[in-house]
């Protein structure tokens, strides 16, 4: 026992020290994402203004390399931004919406950079197949946010909204476009989308009409759509 | 952070005053709110900067946040950059000035760019993803409890709002 209660001290301290050495490991360990509290410190605001518009110069040289590659935007990474909007709850609110509503497959997407702002544009042609709303000419020329980006691994990424990804040439296509503050015409947010796949509807998650139209034939959604215009006229 | 201030300017690059208002009201909500963040339309030392950008390229009401870090590949984004945003960018169409949820687009748009993630999809945080539903008639233009969020340390049955990730007690 003597010996016991003489080893006593050196055990505690012993025990003190490997408390004390796993905290120092575990908060080694730990994870450090912070940055300086201002990681722009030093820097003039001129200075900074010059890193931002670095930023979008190189931004707008990738889209640019990328249009003038050929390279098939469908090769990308697709990274989907979330969004705050407002999207139509039924069909009719969507068919009410719409400027156009068509059948249609997609010609071509071309990127634009859009000066002084990082989030670019794709400009898309589509053929129209049929047209079921408003006065459709053979082709429509559609604008939507989003563009190829540089990466780490020089690959790139397609940046694009969570509720209106980027129309990809050779897609067909149920569309309910609208005119957007710019007088250009794009998808509904959410619900403008419906992809025809193997014959199949295919909606977006985000879309109020998934239930509704997902897995009905080219033909029973068609049907669905002239049967809620009728309904709003 | 550790309690120290977030110091936040708003750059106003959308050329419209009725824009300007809203963002505004939804600028002074995000300051009186409990939590590290001061935002302002003047300078202020160690400031960092969010743009409000017109996009008219976009339906109304639309708006998205990216954060942005020219040290990174590519330098902005959506994805979870808490403690690594040097600057945000936040676009919306100029419709927005006459839309009922335009206030509230500006202030769930702030969120994002001090690094909040979406949280709930019920109509009651600002941070919910669910604000734009039609049933969502009256969403909030300020940041509620589940947006300010629990104490530090964040554990995981603790709601991640601003105090939470940025150590504000």
């Amino acid at each position: 026992m003597r010996v016991l209660l003489r080893l006593l001290p050196a055990v505690i301290a012993t025990g003190l020290l490997v408390i004390v050495a796993v905290g120092a490991v575990a908060l080694a360990g730990s994870p450090d994402l912070k940055l300086p509290l201002d990681p722009w410190r030093g820097l003039s605001d001129p200075d900074r203004e010059a890193q931002v518009q670095s930023a979008y110069e190189q931004q707008a040289k990738f889209i640019r390399d990328f249009n003038a590659s050929g390279q098939d935007p469908r090769s990308l990474h697709r990274e989907a931004s979330q969004s705050f909007y407002a999207g139509p709850d039924s069909l009719g609110e969507a068919l009410g919406a719409s400027d156009f509503v068509v059948l249609a497959t997609v010609r071509t997407v071309t990127f634009e950079p859009i000066a002084g702002q990082w989030l670019g544009q794709a400009r898309v042609t589509i053929d129209v197949l049929r047209s079921l709303k408003g006065q459709a000419g053979a082709t429509l020329e559609l604008i939507q946010p989003g563009n190829p980006a540089p990466t780490a691994d020089g690959h790139g990424v397609l940046q694009e909204l969570d509720v209106a990804p980027i129309l990809m040439p050779g897609d067909r296509v149920i569309l309910m476009l609208t005119r957007v503050d710019s007088g250009a015409l794009t998808p509904l947010a959410g619900a403008g989308i419906a992809y025809l796949e193997a014959g199949l509807v295919r909606t977006l998650d985000r879309s109020a009409l998934q239930s509704m139209l997902s897995g009905q034939t080219e033909t029973e959604a068609l049907e669905l759509y002239s049967a809620g215009l009728t309904g709003i006229k | 952070m550790d309690n120290q201030l977030l110091r936040v300017r708003l750059i106003d690059q959308m050329s419209n005053a009725q824009l300007t208002a809203k963002a505004d009201v939804a600028r002074a909500n995000w300051t009186v709110a409990a939590g590290p963040q001061i935002l302002s339309w003047a300078p202020q030392a160690n400031d960092t900067w969010v743009y409000l950008k017109r996009n008219d390229g976009l339906p109304v009401p639309q708006g998205v946040a990216f954060n942005c870090n020219n040290a990174l590949v590519p330098a902005c984004s959506d994805q979870a950059r808490a403690m690594q945003i040097v600057w945000s960018e936040i676009y919306v169409p100029l419709g927005n000035k006459d839309h009922a949820k335009g206030t509230t687009v500006f202030a769930h748009e702030i969120g994002h760019a001090l690094g909040l993630f979406h949280h709930g999809n019920a109509c009651v945080p600002l941070m919910s993803a669910g604000l734009g539903a039609a049933g969502c008639v009256n969403p909030p233009v300020a940041p509620q409890a589940i947006d300010i969020g629990g104490l530090p340390p964040c554990g995981a049955n603790v709601q991640h709002g601003i105090r939470c990730i940025y150590k504000w007690d």
